[in-house]
Parts: structure tokens; sequence; C-alpha cells
């Protein structure tokens, strides 16, 4: 009976996405087309999106095109005949729109890094030892400060830990290239002893967390981040006096929006 | 008389003074206002209105070989967020139902794992590259966009009622069907730790998939 709902769940998740695809298509449909005019001697058309695919033609100074849409940097475009081919943003920037002024495009440089409002990020590395898996969602609220939420998952030969962990980050030097942050969180993990083991019940307990770690913008939405955290596991009891103490790194990368 | 005239006079002036000061006061500020205006009209170019097709939900349905349990069928989802028009991260869920062992069918024994234990459930977070992006020609006048990648990741495999790290590598050849809609043929191999024999080993777990993702 579970294995037949994960099914369903799948199948959910799939006509979900089917639902928004359908949605989007309809919305785009209603709108009006702007044409471009090209102010270079010539941009060429390749005939995907990558510099590696090649150039069919060439639409030359004067003519015209519209966008149809994009991957990344590369947009799908269409002549006045119809024919439609990839342009790479480079290329799009020396368009005019009918009016003669230039396209405003926004720059995705570390600039766009330090303005960002959302980042959603993957690590791995090793909490006690172990391999770690982590993702992460964050929202700014300023260029130097930022809620983090983090879900992490360890496993080790002896258990597996899952955490979840809300925290604060502060970036006091944000326009540096490799800019230092701080962190402190707080949060709950869940330990589950391995099958072979006989061990009486999983443990959940409550957490807090400093850590310390910088990033570096890649390029375009990409970002590279190396944390450690060090955590105290609330975990004192009638049969333990002390309270666990557990360091973590991880490295990763993040995109921001 | 002459008051008459003079009276005529001053008022004319006075009209015409004042027609003159009421007419150039606009005319001071309208030749500006008439070269300023432009003659060109608005147009909205917005580029968050350029429809982005980074993201990609694919429904994956295939083979998985688990080491000791058999070929089993496998079902998976992938979402897949492309940085830049090569490079993508993936998130991956999949499972599938682990078989018997040759063991447990030679003795016809007691079963090794439980039913629930022999449900074979992954995730993992991947990273991929279009390494030889290409073009199909399946005629002469029809053409699509190809890319053959290769992505890897780590992420956890819970099976044999333990959870169990996993590293994840393959390769695979996508084809793109629509701008909207295409086809991957995706061969992987997942590496985990087994110490379910007694002995610590390391597994390979090779998976096979047909996955229709769409772009959106």
């Amino acid at each position: 009976m579970p294995r037949r709902q994960r099914i369903l769940s799948v199948g959910w998740l799939y006509l979900t996405g089917l639902c928004l695809l359908l949605a989007s298509n309809l919305l785009r449909a209603g709108e009006e087309v702007v044409w471009l005019t090209v102010d270079a001697p010539f941009i060429d058309v390749h005939t995907g999106p990558g510099d590696g695919f090649p150039v069919f033609h060439v639409i030359e100074r004067g003519q015209r095109l519209q966008v149809l849409d994009r991957r990344a940097d590369w947009f799908r475009v269409a002549d006045e005949k119809g024919r439609t081919g990839w342009v790479p943003r480079e290329s799009l920037l020396r368009t005019r729109l009918a009016n003669g002024e230039p396209l405003q495009f926004e720059e995705l440089d570390q600039q766009a890094f330090i303005g960002r409002q959302w980042e959603v990020g993957v690590s791995g590395g090793r909490l006690k030892g172990a391999p770690l898996v982590s993702v992460y969602g964050g929202y700014a609220f300023t260029e130097n400060l930022s809620a983090e939420l983090t879900l992490e998952h360890s496993v080790g030969t002896v258990s597996s830990s899952k955490l979840l962990r809300l925290g604060l980050l502060m970036q006091p030097f944000p326009e540096w290239s490799y800019s230092p942050f701080f962190t402190i969180g707080a949060g709950y993990i869940s330990v589950r002893p391995n099958a072979t083991l006989i061990e009486p019940h999983d443990k959940d307990n409550t957490l807090a967390s400093v850590g310390i770690g910088f990033k570096t913008w890649l390029a375009r939405r990409f970002v590279l981040r190396f944390e450690v955290d060090e955590m105290v596991i609330f975990s004192a009891n009638k049969d333990q006096d002390d309270n666990e103490e557990i360091t973590e790194w991880k490295l990763g990368f993040a995109v921001f929006f | 008389m002459e008051i008459g005239f003079r009276g005529l006079f001053l008022s004319l002036a006075l009209l015409v003074g004042s027609s003159v000061q009421a007419a150039s006061d606009p005319a001071a500020d309208e030749p500006d206002s008439v070269l300023i205006e432009p003659k060109i009209e608005r147009i909205e170019f917005e580029e968050a209105r350029i429809d982005a097709r980074d993201y990609e939900i694919a429904l994956l349905l295939g083979y998985i070989s688990i080491e000791d349990f058999g070929v089993q069928p496998l079902l998976a989802v992938s979402m897949s967020y492309f940085i830049t028009e090569n490079i993508f991260a993936e998130l991956r869920l999949g499972q599938a139902t682990a078989g018997k062992t040759s063991y447990e069918v030679l003795t016809a024994g007691a079963p090794l794992l439980t039913d629930a234990e022999r449900d074979y459930q992954f995730y993992s977070l991947n990273i991929g590259y279009h390494l030889l992006p290409g073009e199909a020609f399946v005629t002469r006048n029809l053409t699509y966009n190809t890319a053959f990648y290769l992505s890897g990741g780590i992420g956890n495999t819970d099976f044999a009622g333990s959870d169990r790290f996993t590293i994840n590598y393959g390769a695979g050849y996508r084809f793109l069907f629509k701008d909207w809609l295409d086809v991957s043929l995706d061969f992987r191999n997942s590496v985990h730790d087994m110490d379910l024999f007694g002995e610590l080993k390391t597994t390979n777990n090779l998976q096979f998939t047909l996955g229709f993702g769409l772009v959106f």
C-alpha cells in the first residue's frame, strides 16, 4: 500500500508539472510581439543554444527579429521570414527597439549576487566524520543579513542523522571576491540507528550551531560556498551528563535569484 | 476729442500690451515643449517577460540491477535547473523493490529481508554537463538538437533497513523533440557500501532509464 501511494505521489508531481507547463503556455499566448532591429553589421544565428552549433544564417543591419524564448544566456529568435534559430545574449544586446532605444538587460555579475534576494544551494561534506548531503534555501533581508533553512542528511556506518536548522547569516563584506560569513542557528536532529545494530529506538534532540565560511561568485547565477559549523546537541538527560558537540564541514554551490 | 483719442490709444496700447504679454508667456515655453515632446511611442521590453526555459521535470522508467538482489523495474523523477545552457543541477528521486538473492532461491529458507526492507529508495543531488551538444538529422528537413551529457553526484539509498551514503555517476543522451519536450536515455552507476552479509562491501548498482522531460 505505501508503495502504491509513492507511485501515486510521483504521478501527481508529474501531473502538476504538466499543468504548470500548460498554464505557462496559455499565458504566453496572449502576449504581444516586440520586434527588435539589428544594430550591428550582422548577427549570427545558430542552430542550437551554444557556440558549437553551426551558424545557418545571418540577420543583417536594419532587419528585424523577435525573441521567442531563452535557455540561460541563449535566445531563440525568429526573423521576418519566420526562420527560427539561436543567438547569444551579446548579439541580442546589439539590437534596438522600434523606437531606437537600446535593450536594457540585467547584468548577472557579482553586483547582481550582492543584490540577490533568494539563494538555493547544495553541498557535500562531513558531519562527525560521516558523509553529509546538505541542501539549503536562503532569503536576504539586506546585503549583509540573510535567513537560511538547511536540511541535512548524514549517513554513517553506525547510524544516519537528519538535521533541520534555521539560521541567520551575516556577511560583513559582500563586495569581497571571497566574502566571509558567520552563521548562528538552531534546529533539530534525528538519529536513526542502522538495522544491523541492536539499538532501541531513534533519538531526537534539539541543537544550536555557530559557523564560519565564505562564498565566492563564479559565473552567472553560480556561487561556490564553503562552511564549517560547530554544533551543540542538547542530549543531556538522566543517563548522560554532557551535551554532545559535533563539527561539520561542507563544500557546495548555490544559485541565486 | 484729444482725450478720446488718447484714451483710445491708451486702451489699445494696454490691450495690445496685455495680449502680447499674454501671448509671450506661453510663447516662451511652447517651442521647448514642442521640441522635447517625442514623436515615438514607448515600447515595453522587459527581460523578465522572455520565457526562460531553464527548468526540467522528468519521469524516468527503466531497470536497476541491485547487486545480489536481481534486476528490477525502476521508477524515478528528476528535477533539473539549467545554470547555463550546458551545466545543470539535478535532484533525482527513485524507487524499486529488490528481488531475492540466489541464496534465498536455492535454499528456499528464511528470507534475508522483510518485504519493507526490500524497498529500495534513493535520492541524489547531481551536477551535469552537456559534454557533446549536437544535432541529429532524422530526414533531409527534420533536425533535432541533442546532447551527450555526463552527470554525477551524492545522495542516499535507503535499503535493507538502513540509510547508505551513495555516490552516483553516469552518462546519457538527450534528444530535444520540442522546445518543451525532451527524451533522455540514461545509464548510471550508484555505489554504496553494504554490510548485510556480515562483511562490509562496496556494491555497484547499475541503472538504465528512459526519461520523458518537460522543459519550462
